[in-house]
């Protein structure tokens, strides 16, 4: 699966192209989003959350702390290079939700926020014997809208992409 | 540190693990705040929220408080804490705390309908004593009034209820805990003879079932829930049963979960009752020996004003005798309760009730039952709180570990200073009523002053002091640590047209700009929390003290202060009739301050400086400014009603006592708490041999009420067909005037939402996220709908949570009270819900 | 990869022998037990479907009264043999300066 390698990721020393920021929903691979994306910054007026930010060579990012995704494709109406654009039913993206130690619940602390702002019921909690519910993610579930990182009291919430691969396109890594 | 993303993700891992199960391990480092840093000076307080009563540790720095965590050797809450008390400390750091009094003034002078104007302490005090004195002298003391708090310490109630009842002779004195636990008192009252719960928070790991009642504990005291998923994940054979009008949080635990048709608790109960004795499970021994059976009077009314058509055809409004019964004329009443008939009027499926009722009538099982709200805000209040415990007197099932009717309070002393002090219209400290003459006989004894001061009519209460301004007949009037105007019903009608009738002069004391302070004409900036040294008495009968941390910011003063500083502005010639200061010819002369907190006993102990056991010192501005140890004295002098007063069982520790402990669950019996009252080997106050004794009552019985279901005041109908619940969330307390203005509580739930069912919002062109008008035939507000999360009501019932200052739910709803227990029934009105 | 905390509650004078036999499972690691029973462990499975399965086999380990899954990490293999910085990632202090921003 050889691929070029972009010089932002080059100094993220993100060789892989796996831990990418978070681009638009329906942005592809971050290689074909970085070959594509003239950094027009469209999307980030059209962006009615105003939740999406320019980078310094101009690209559009997602910053969950100003608020949520809701999918309204606004981004992805104006976007005239196909940076961003809906393929058949391909979801927004994949992501991996990752609540850290300074999750208020660890700390002995009753929080429900983020199971509470969730509205795909992907966060849930488990009730820890001596102790209080613990959040736990349900990532097939999770869409990725962001709902709980600007809420979570703690900041304890990031939500990074997760690139998998896809049965229908097995010969390919795509962004499904 | 150097480590590969496995490594650094699997510490991650073992330090989250590790902290969820409270062990420290050595190289793993976890963010608890109890640190190291010897700046910090760390104290213990309770918390100023819920009734739960957990403790945090204060850490103060450079007079901020910094930092506060749960306190690990808390036997409440061992170290846990909810995100309120997380974010305690931040409560008293919001941008716009009142800092200096404001007057509303025009040209220079007080003006009802001036702009607020900032004033000294001495303005704001000359002025309002002057329109004391006058509504006095036209009027006489039925003209003057307060409305006080289960958030005061207890001895800021213990000084008002001396100043109101004593001071100004005048009983309208009433705490918020009107609108959250007269109806408990009044069922405590009327089956006991003895305030407050005869169990304790131990309950929650001694029983095997428990039975939640209208109580959303997962929300409202999520400590408390902690401690009882505990058990119920640990214990076998552990169930959990959960009564609500709509599914909340605890239904997610529950292996019984019900969702029953407002009111038809009544129905419910009297169910369980019936099967009982159908079943002959009942306890016959223990109802032989310790148990009166009675009914009370019906058809009642609901707590309107009386000109309303419910009122004048109600046959008994307002009256509550009982009269006795036999135990065949009890299960008589209930017979009609039938399996079928319950699950008919409650909707509940019948297996889930039987289910219910078994777990009741076996006699092998330990049941603690919770209730809140759901039972207490209810127009018959009194009835269901009596209701669930006929169910316990006839199994026997109370006054032991693990067997428990239990309520829950909301507020964090409303045991400690509604109850306990007696700042209700009717009530004195330790259970006693203004009506009876022995009892202000003794409070008068104790207070040294002339017989006949305390006047024998009980006051105004919460719901009526609203009334009696919008009619004139309440005119200068003080509201202090509470905010009524966000929490009465019907605050359209009934609440803003007495705060600005022109006849009537409101002050309110406050730390913030609540909807209340901004209604009133004079405000006063009022010191919060560990700005004072306090005490609190939670649910559970635990009395908690703690020091005062930091000084309040600006000209703030404690509710204290205020109250004994006005005190001074009043010689007792201006207040008492001549033949009364003629019984006691010494005080001639002096004002109200000398006469109720310069006595020789509230005033007996010296000045001196408050240490704690490690040795750092703690300022005490009370003491400062008054010159002796104010706290103490007023403390000591109260515990005198419950070692000296005519109702025993109440007695309290010495003050320094409370300070080494954790708090103290009374009654204290040489220095020895109780922890299940009424029940012999726990309880120092039940005769030898007697195993149980409800000594409250003359004979040591309890009684069994009998209370049929009767409707609730306003149902549904074509036009308004929504039920409104209004209630609480998880992230803000009180009316929201702390927690909204803490970032990330605020942050976590901004506004107040309608929790409605996807059905209802389709029939009406709405879902979630649109903005809907919520229109009563009071009034209407508009929020936004939810129809998802955490609260999920059936179809025909929204519930609404009243702590946005924006969206005032009380505009809507009805303010039919409990015509007992004086309590609003928050839970029940007509609405209709259309698209904006 | 998955990495996961698993919080075992366990009876004190079982958590011994409840230790040994959670050692049994592949890509399971016991990081210490505390004096109340509960045990600290870290699972690490290839399938987020065989972790769901783990922590439930650990539930029904003879001795073992809960397990809870307290901490889940997924991540592709490769990326996890790369260095990363600890301090920067735990660095609370820009975390804060994010959150005024957020407010604002």
């Amino acid at each position: 699966m050889g691929h070029s390698i972009s010089r932002s990721q080059f100094l993220r020393g993100d060789l892989r192209g796996t831990r990418t920021v978070m681009r638009p929903p329906w942005s592809g691979t971050e290689t074909s989003f970085e070959s594509l994306c003239k950094g027009c910054g469209k999307c980030v007026e059209a962006c009615p959350e105003k939740i999406l930010l320019q980078d310094k060579s101009g690209l559009p990012y997602v910053d969950f702390r100003r608020g949520e995704c809701t999918f309204c494709r606004a981004c992805v109406d104006v976007c005239q290079s196909k940076a961003l654009h809906l393929k058949a039913d391909n979801p927004p993206w994949h992501v991996n939700l990752m609540i850290d130690v300074s999750c208020l619940a660890y700390k002995g602390i009753v929080c429900q926020v983020c199971v509470e702002n969730c509205e795909a019921g992907a966060i849930n909690t488990r009730h820890q014997i001596g102790g209080v519910g613990v959040p736990y993610v349900d990532t097939d579930t999770c869409t990725g809208c962001g709902a709980c990182v600007a809420t979570c009291p703690s900041q304890a919430i990031s939500i990074s992409r997760r690139w998998i691969y896809k049965q229908y396109s097995s010969s390919q890594e795509v962004h499904a | 540190m150097k480590m590969n993303r496995r490594e650094f993700i699997k510490t991650n891992a073992i330090a989250a693990t590790a902290a969820a199960a409270g062990v420290t391990l050595p190289g793993i480092k976890t963010a608890l705040a109890k640190s190291g840093d010897m700046k910090i000076r760390w104290d213990k307080a309770p918390c100023r929220f819920c009734g739960t009563g957990c403790s945090v540790l204060v850490g103060t720095k450079d007079g901020r408080v910094v930092a506060t965590q749960g306190d690990p050797d808390a036997p409440v809450h061992r170290g846990l804490n909810c995100i309120k008390g997380y974010f305690l400390s931040k409560i008293m750091y919001g941008k716009d705390r009142l800092t200096q009094p404001l007057l509303r003034m025009k040209d220079g002078k007080y003006d009802k309908n001036g702009d607020f104007t900032p004033v000294s302490w001495d303005t704001a005090f000359d002025v309002m004593a002057q329109k004391w004195k006058e509504t006095l002298k036209k009027k006489g003391p039925t003209a003057v009034g307060m409305f006080g708090s289960g958030q005061w310490t207890v001895w800021e109630g213990y000084a008002a209820s001396k100043l109101l009842k004593a001071g100004f002779r005048s009983n309208n004195l009433d705490p918020n805990a009107r609108h959250c636990m007269a109806s408990a008192v009044g069922a405590f009252m009327r089956g006991f003879g003895s305030d407050e719960p005869m169990g304790c928070y131990d309950d929650l790991e001694h029983a095997d079932v428990f039975v939640l009642w209208g109580a959303n504990m997962a929300e409202m005291h999520p400590i408390l829930w902690s401690r009882l998923s505990d058990t119920r994940l640990t214990k076998e054979g552990c169930e959990v049963h959960v009564l609500s009008t709509f599914k909340n949080r605890c239904f997610d635990l529950a292996d019984n979960g019900m969702v029953f048709t407002p009111q038809t608790d009544l129905v419910i109960l009297n169910y369980i009752a019936n099967y009982i004795i159908q079943n002959k499970a009942y306890n016959k021994e223990f109802i032989g020996k310790h148990v009166n059976f009675t009914k009370t009077v019906t058809d009642i009314g609901y707590g309107l004003r009386p000109e309303h058509p419910l009122e004048k055809k109600a046959k008994n409004s307002g009256k509550g005798k009982l009269s006795k019964i036999s135990f065949d004329e009890y299960a008589k009443s209930v017979e009609k309760y039938t399996l079928d008939y319950a699950a008919q009027m409650s909707g509940v499926p019948k297996e889930q009730l039987l289910k219910l009722a078994k777990i009741y009538a076996d006699p092998n099982k330990k049941v603690a039952s919770y209730w809140t709200m759901g039972f207490n805000q209810h127009t018959r209040g009194v009835w269901v709180n009596g209701l669930l415990y006929n169910v316990h007197l006839l199994m026997g099932k109370i006054s032991e570990p693990g067997n428990s009717p239990f309520s829950l309070t909301g507020q964090p002393s409303a045991c400690g200073t509604a109850r306990e002090v007696g700042t209700f219209s009717h009530r004195l400290p330790a259970d006693l009523v203004v009506k009876k003459k022995a009892y202000r006989d003794f409070a008068e004894k104790i207070w040294k002053l002339p017989e006949g001061t305390i006047p024998a009519k009980p006051g105004y209460h919460a719901v009526l002091q609203n009334r009696m301004l919008k009619d004139g007949k309440l005119n200068a009037y003080w509201v202090m640590c509470n905010n009524n105007r966000q929490a009465a019903a019907n605050i359209n009608e009934e609440a803003w047209p007495g705060y600005r009738n022109p006849e009537n002069f409101i002050v309110v004391s406050d730390p913030y700009p609540t909807v209340t302070a901004q209604a009133a004409d004079l405000i006063l900036p009022t010191a919060m929390w560990t700005e004072k040294e306090g005490a609190y008495g939670n649910a559970e009968r635990r009395t908690q003290f703690w020091r005062q941390q930091v000084a309040p910011p600006g000209e703030a003063k404690s509710d204290l202060w205020q109250l004994m500083e006005f005190a001074k502005r009043f010689k007792v010639e201006e207040v008492w009739p001549e033949e009364l200061i003629a019984k006691k010819p010494e005080y001639r002369g002096k004002t109200l301050y000398d006469i109720l907190y310069r006595n020789g006993q509230v005033d007996k102990y010296p000045k001196q400086t408050v240490k704690d056991s490690a040795g750092n010192t703690y300022q005490n501005d009370e003491m400062d400014d008054f010159g002796f140890y104010v706290q103490k004295g007023l403390f000591e002098e109260y515990r005198l009603f419950g070692t000296e007063g005519p109702k025993k069982g109440h007695n309290l520790g010495e003050f320094e006592s409370y300070h080494k402990a954790r708090g103290i669950r009374w009654p204290v019996v040489n220095g020895k708490e109780t922890l299940w009252r009424y029940r012999e080997g726990y309880d120092p106050f039940v005769k030898k041999g007697a195993g149980v004794q409800f000594y409250g009552k003359k004979d040591g019985r309890a009684n069994i009420i009998f209370a049929p279901y009767e409707p609730p005041a306003e149902v549904p109908d074509q036009e308004y067909d929504l039920w409104l619940s209004t209630g609480r969330v998880l992230e803000h307390w009180h009316s929201g005037s702390m927690t909204r203005r803490v970032p990330e509580l605020y942050r976590a739930f901004p506004d107040a939402v309608i929790f409605m069912h996807p059905e209802d919002a389709k029939k009406r062109g709405l879902r979630r996220g649109l903005a809907a008008k919520i229109i009563s035939r009071r009034g209407e507000i508009i929020a936004r709908v939810e129809t998802r999360g955490r609260n999920r009501p059936p179809e025909g019932l929204i519930f609404v949570p009243w702590f946005d200052a924006g969206r005032l739910i009380n505009k809507v709803t009805l303010d039919a009270t409990d015509p007992l227990s004086k309590e609003t029934d928050y839970k029940k009105c007509a609405v209709k819900v259309v698209k904006v | 990869m998955n990495i996961s905390g698993v919080l075992v509650h366990s009876r004190p004078e079982t958590s011994e022998a409840v230790k040994q036999r959670l050692l049994a499972f592949d890509g399971v690691e016991v990081h210490a037990i505390a004096d109340n029973g509960k045990i600290i462990v870290t699972v690490e499975e290839k399938d987020s479907r065989l972790m769901a399965d783990t922590v439930m086999d650990i539930q029904n380990v003879e001795g073992v009264i809960s397990a809870a899954l307290i901490y889940h990490h997924y991540e592709e293999d490769a990326s996890l043999d790369e260095p990363v910085e600890t301090t920067r990632l735990q660095n609370e202090a820009s975390k804060d300066s994010g959150l005024e921003e957020a407010a604002k």
